[in-house]
């Protein structure tokens, strides 16, 4: 082995990845699945059912204390309420409100956590930690992904309640989960986070559900294809 | 079980996102007389009626919150945060 | 001739439907579409469907809606399938159940003529004696008992959960049910619509009989209504969920229903029973030969399926729905032998006349006394009068009884809810009274009429919608009631309960026995336990009681009713898969490495990759490499997140420097210890805890806790975040392992720079690490913390720059071992819920002098007292074999018990931990263990076994 070789983080599903036969690629120092043979195949089934794959890289910080809502405040999103996301302005970077006093902020990109000290401002008890490197987050597009998240999550996802930009923390096959809706180029997506620890198991539970349903997985190719034709004027990434 | 409660941060959920944690009793002082903290670790009171009691919204916000359930058909009549006052 | 009927408008489109075929137990069956399994299957022939639980009786189709026992067959392996309402695909294997070696021909039926040998409750009192007769009659009776067989081997795929909301669920797609759904979702509610036939409709689907006389459907047949209503349905935008069961009412405003695969559970705001009433059987000698079938379910044979359900017919009536069936017979080209209508024949209505012109002759005053066939019905005997006709068909329509299953749950007696009543009008229970958010409406609560379904069904759904409408609705009507024991003495068993073939005469033993009230009697005589769960029994079941007692029939009060209202596929309720496998970053490395993996708790760990002895003697002579990933680990910050630590741990950790670290306890205020680990404190405010595998998410709670301000407060500035998937952690053990961490890092990593129990930041092998100092397994020790992705780099690394060292990965197997060997307690499995640290000896991390934490008032008085046991280590000759549980014996008797035991390689010989009497708790004291083998002497110690001193650790 070459030790003087940069590191390479792998996701949690590296090898599984291997075995479905991924094309893989390196985004922001991670192993990622570009795609699994068609981008264009995967962005059909995600426009005709639903699709899903493993949204890599980016950056989440969680932000908790009695100074999230000045934090807020500094980065222009107080307007957010809890429950609710939205993009930051002048940030390549999107907040989730989840409660009064704690927040999440993720940079979908590889960000620069220099930046970090100056989206934190300076005051009392506000507490930011980098939860990054502990969590998988999935990508579930398309219109069938109601039918999907239905098999794992006792929340009301009807699309009318359960709006775009909403978010909620929950049990999906009984893990703790941090699913937000967001759609992309006017197809229902949601994203959703749970512990690397449990990230096997949980797309294992994924496939499972997602049996009767034709589910595609999906590469990070035309997860980006599709997050691109986002509605015009869309601030986010 | 299946009934609901609703947590002070996230809303209605089903128990199972839930950890109970007893009825509300006050912790006695550290040199409380014995038979005090015998009957604090010991004893519960069992009521069949609307009861006080702790949950741990375990599968949301990570919080302890307050909730009063009648242990006889499992309502949850009322939730509230700690530091709030019980309504 | 054909069973097919061959004409009527409702057989109309007969001539469109597919064919295809499948088989039954082999036989190749010719079925349309559209069929249920038993409709083709009674086309094709066949009339014996399945044989009864007991005697083993040929049984054939009774209620054709899947309420009775009758019809189970097993399809594709599934056991238990009600064949008359599954729809019939090509190629699906259907077999019988509960007979061999055939149907026709069955050898237990011969069970049947030994009824005397098997007398009511005979498993309460047979085979006592001699002793040990049960247990060979058991496993006798277990191959014949129960229905149907378990497909082993192999999960079928597709069952799953689904979670789903709505507003207003509705249950029953009759006219009621649809009128309800249409008049919530017009007013703009979310509606869903459960029916579990294939399509909605109710007793309407295929009635072109029956016209509609008044309101906006006036004129329309009642099959017209169903098509309209259905097509409206679908415009107003309800879901409408076909084939599905609705089985259980549970709290929380949840509706548990099947459909296929799936067992979905439906929240709803407000909840409309519309599940209609059925026939009720009456119970005469014979009554269960095949060719005695409900008139609803003749009715469904020839609308629905276009089947005529036998030849020559008769009809058992006391009621005008009675007469008009047997016109529809007529009709359909079905001879109609006779009609016995229990009302005098000055009370028949112009249905009556009707008949007469189709010249069926209907004998006032008269019923059913006596069904006569070998295994098919051939003739029956009327009372009184004795008259006797020769048919295959009877059809009984004496009387209905509300399909109650679901309401019965509801009014399970639940605070603010009501109880089943008597209704003596209708000679029915009731629900008594719901919460608000359940509605009953329809033939449920006995509305007789299409337009009086339709009109209450409006009225619910308005007000489910919280939507203006008819306020009162209309009060329910009666049902129409006659006896159902019917009167004569003829020969022939009268059976009350056909699931599990309880008899009249069953009853009456049971009653002589002293089991004369009704839940005595079901649970003596398992009347209503059967797969119907009383609905086709329930009433017959109280009436022939009260026939015994000379009690009222409302005495026989009925039994709480529980979900499932109905049989629930195994499959589908236990879909939910709520198991949750971890794995640590490094898995996929072990896995390659030839690791015996192991589960712990809900974490995948390494056992052993070559051999535990090598393993260990890695660690102790060269280095050594465990993947602790699994570790718990918490970040704790604030101003106040070193009092909270204090509050929950026995020990200090406020004098900790920055870049110390220390070992802790926490106990509960029962002084018992929950869990351990270590405090590190990272910087001035920032604390960074590790806790054992499972122990976790109780600390977390537990600083939570601490951490939750009383009221009015604002609580305390520390917050904690569970750091455990964050961070790939790695123990590096052995005398090598400075040189090997070394090589990969450019931190001091001397002693002074880096000494025991330090802690530091460093870059290790170019990934950000947290280096901590400690020795779990006693020796210079290194956990390395990384960022999880960069997990399998660094463990790459680690094992590449070891190399030259003879570095080992070593597994949970070894760390056991080599942590007995220093002594080292396990939470959990050397203490339990008794345990205190004062006990378990380790009095040095209870801090008394320090404000109050969790436990100190308990481990105050534990001190001053002392405990009757102490946790001590033991040593025995090599080879000896020890149980971990083993007692330890004190003259003679228990006296505490071995936690821990294992060869130790190092030292050659066998070491333990065990609870042992206090006055034994002495360095070299000895005592008794009843090892595998028999009795051993140990010697006790109360030092660790390995490097005492502890010089190897702060090497």
């Amino acid at each position: 082995m070459n030790l003087a070789a940069a590191p390479v983080a792998l996701s949690p599903l590296h090898s599984h990845w291997l075995r479905l036969g991924a094309e893989m690629t390196t985004r922001d120092g991670w192993q990622v699945p570009a795609h699994f043979g068609s981008v264009e195949a995967e962005i059909r089934a995600a426009r005709g059912g639903v699709a899903f794959g493993e949204r890599g890289g980016g950056q989440i910080l969680e932000a908790v204390g009695e100074g999230v809502p000045e934090m807020a405040t500094h980065l222009d999103v107080s307007g957010i309420a809890p429950g609710a996301a939205g993009p930051v302005p002048r940030e390549r970077a999107r907040w989730c409100r989840l409660a009064r006093d704690q927040a999440r902020l993720l940079h979908d990109r590889g960000s620069d956590p220099a930046r970090i000290g100056s989206l934190v401002p300076d005051t009392d008890c506000l507490h930011v930690t980098d939860l990054s490197a502990g969590l998988t987050t999935f990508a579930i597009l398309g219109p069938r992904s109601p039918d999907l998240l239905a098999r794992l999550i006792r929340l009301d996802l009807d699309p009318a309640r359960f709006a775009d930009r909403r978010l909620a923390q929950t049990g999906a096959a009984g893990v703790p989960v941090f699913l937000l809706r967001w759609d992309r180029g006017g197809i229902l997506a949601y994203e959703l986070a749970a512990g690397r620890d449990v990230a096997v198991y949980l797309w294992e539970r994924l496939l499972h559900a997602g049996e009767t349903l034709d589910v595609a997985p999906m590469g990070l190719d035309a997860m980006h294809q599709m997050e691109n034709e986002n509605r015009p004027g869309a601030e986010s990434e | 079980m299946s009934f609901l409660l609703t947590c002070p941060h996230c809303g209605e959920r089903p128990v199972a996102e839930f950890r109970f944690g007893g009825e509300l009793r006050a912790r006695p002082a550290e040199d409380a007389p014995e038979p005090e903290w015998a009957a604090y670790l010991y004893e519960r009171r069992n009521v069949d009626a609307p009861q006080e009691e702790w949950w741990f919204h375990r599968l949301g916000c990570r919080r302890w919150f307050l909730a009063r359930r009648d242990t006889r058909s499992n309502q949850v009549l009322a939730t509230w945060l700690p530091e709030g006052p019980a309504p | 001739m054909s069973s097919r009927a061959a004409q009527g408008a409702r057989i109309g489109r007969r001539e469109a439907r597919a064919r295809f075929s499948f088989t039954f137990d082999g036989r190749r069956v010719e079925a349309e579409e559209a069929d249920s399994i038993a409709a083709a299957l009674f086309a094709s022939g066949v009339r014996i469907f399945t044989r009864s639980f007991k005697y083993h009786r040929p049984r054939g189709l009774l209620c054709c809606a899947g309420r009775c026992p009758n019809c189970l067959v097993n399809v594709d392996g599934a056991p238990n399938v009600r064949a008359c309402v599954t729809p019939a695909r090509p190629g699906m294997q259907v077999r019988h159940q509960n007979a061999w070696p055939s149907l026709e021909r069955d050898a237990l039926s011969a069970a049947g003529a030994f009824d005397r040998l098997l007398p009511v409750g005979f498993y309460y009192k047979t085979f006592i004696h001699p002793p040990g007769a049960w247990r060979l009659a058991a496993s006798a009776i277990r191959r014949v008992a129960g229905l149907g067989c378990i497909q082993r081997g192999g999960t079928p795929e597709g069952y799953h959960h689904e979670y789903r909301s709505t507003d207003v669920a509705v249950v029953g797609g009759g006219p009621a049910g649809m009128a309800a759904a249409l008049a919530a979702a017009r007013a703009g509610r979310r509606v869903m619509l459960v029916d579990e036939q294939e399509a909605p409709g109710g007793m309407l689907r295929g009635d072109d009989r029956t016209r509609v006389r008044v309101g906006p459907h006036a004129g329309q047949t009642s099959a017209e209504v169903a098509e309209r209503l259905a097509a409206d349905l679908e415009a107003a935008g309800v879901e409408v969920r076909t084939g599905a069961v609705a089985f259980g009412l549970y709290e929380g405003r949840l509706l548990g229903i099947e459909q296929g695969p799936a067992a979905i559970e439906l929240r709803y705001d407000g909840l409309i029973l519309a599940t209609g009433a059925f026939e009720r059987p009456p119970v005469f000698a014979g009554n269960d030969l095949p060719g005695v079938m409900l008139g609803t379910g003749a009715q469904r044979l020839l609308r629905l399926y276009g089947v005529r359900p036998g030849r020559r017919a008769v009809v058992v009536t006391a009621h005008d729905g009675g007469l008009e069936l047997a016109a529809e017979l007529a009709e359909a080209g079905i001879e109609v032998a006779a009609v016995a209508d229990g009302r005098a024949a000055a009370d028949h209505g112009l249905a009556a006349s009707g008949l007469a012109d189709l010249g069926t002759r209907v004998l006032g005053g008269q019923t059913i006394c006596r069904a006569v066939g070998g295994r098919c019905l051939e003739a029956v005997e009327l009372a009184p009068g004795g008259g006797r006709f020769e048919c295959d068909l009877l059809c009984l329509s004496t009387g209905w009884e509300p399909a109650d299953a679901l309401l019965a749950q509801e009014a399970g007696g639940v605070a603010g809810v009501g109880t089943l009543v008597w209704d003596p009008a209708a000679g029915v229970f009731r629900a008594g009274g719901t919460d608000g958010r359940v509605m009953a409406v329809g033939a449920l609560t006995g509305a007789a009429t299409l337009e009086e379904c339709l009109a209450l069904g409006e009225a619910a759904g308005l007000a489910a919608a919280g939507a203006p409408g008819p306020s009162a609705p209309a009060p329910p009507g009666a049902f129409p009631r006659t006896p159902l024991i019917c009167p004569g003495s003829a020969a022939g068993r009268r059976f009350v309960c056909l699931c599990e073939d309880v008899t009249t005469k069953d009853i009456a033993h049971a009653v002589e026995e002293g089991f004369d009230q009704i839940e005595l009697l079901k649970r003596y005589s398992t009347a209503s336990m059967g797969p119907c769960q009383g609905k086709m029994c329930r009433a017959a079941v109280a009436e022939s009681l009260a026939g015994c007692t000379g009690a009222p029939v409302e005495a026989a009060v009925p039994s709480r009713a529980r979900p499932p209202g109905r049989p629930v596929t195994l499959g589908a309720l236990g879909a939910e898969h709520a198991a949750p496998v971890r794995r640590t970053p490094m898995h996929d490395r072990h896995v390659e490495l030839g690791a015996r993996m192991t589960d712990l708790g809900e974490w995948k760990r390494p056992e052993v990759y070559s051999s535990v002895e090598e393993e260990c003697r890695a660690v102790r002579e060269w280095v050594g490499l465990i993947d602790v990933s699994t570790l718990g680990k918490l970040e704790v910050v604030g101003r106040d997140a070193g009092g909270l630590l204090e509050r929950v741990y026995t020990n200090r950790c406020m004098d900790l420097g920055p870049g110390r670290l220390r070992y802790a306890v926490a106990c509960d205020d029962a002084g018992i210890v929950v869990d351990d680990g270590t405090i590190t404190r990272l910087e001035e405010e920032r604390w960074f805890v590790t806790t054992t595998t499972g122990g976790v998410e109780g600390v977390e709670q537990s600083l939570r806790w601490a951490a939750v301000p009383g009221p009015g407060g604002t609580g305390a500035c520390a917050h904690v975040t569970n750091r455990t998937a964050v961070l790939a952690a790695m123990n590096l053990a052995g005398p090598r392992a400075r040189e090997v961490l070394g090589s990969l890092t450019d931190a001091d990593l001397s002693p002074t720079a880096l000494p025991y129990l330090g802690a530091r930041q460093a870059t290790v092998a170019g990934v950000p690490a947290l280096l901590l100092r400690v020795g779990f397994v006693g020796e210079l020790g290194y956990e390395v913390h990384v960022p999880a992705g960069f997990g399998a780099f660094v463990w790459d690394a680690l094992l590449e720059a070891g190399r030259a060292f003879e570095i080992r990965p070593f597994g949970v197997e070894a760390q056991r071992v080599l942590r007995l060997e220093k002594g080292h307690l396990i939470v959990g499995h050397d203490t339990d819920s008794l345990s205190n640290p004062l006990d378990a000896g380790m009095a040095w991390v209870v801090k008394f002098e320090k404000a109050d934490f969790s436990g100190r008032a308990a481990l105050l008085r534990a001190s001053e007292r002392g405990g009757p046991q102490r946790l001590a280590g033991f040593t025995v000759a090599d080879r000896a074999v020890i149980p971990e549980g083993s007692h330890v014996v004190a003259a003679g008797r228990p006296a505490g018990r071995v936690t821990s035991y294992r060869r130790s390689p190092t030292l050659g010989c066998g070491i333990g931990l065990a609870w042992v009497p206090e006055a034994d708790a002495r360095e070299g004291a000895t005592v008794l263990v009843a090892g595998a083998s028999g009795l051993l002497s140990a010697r006790v110690t109360l030092r660790p076994f390995y490097d005492p001193a502890g010089a190897r650790a702060r090497s």
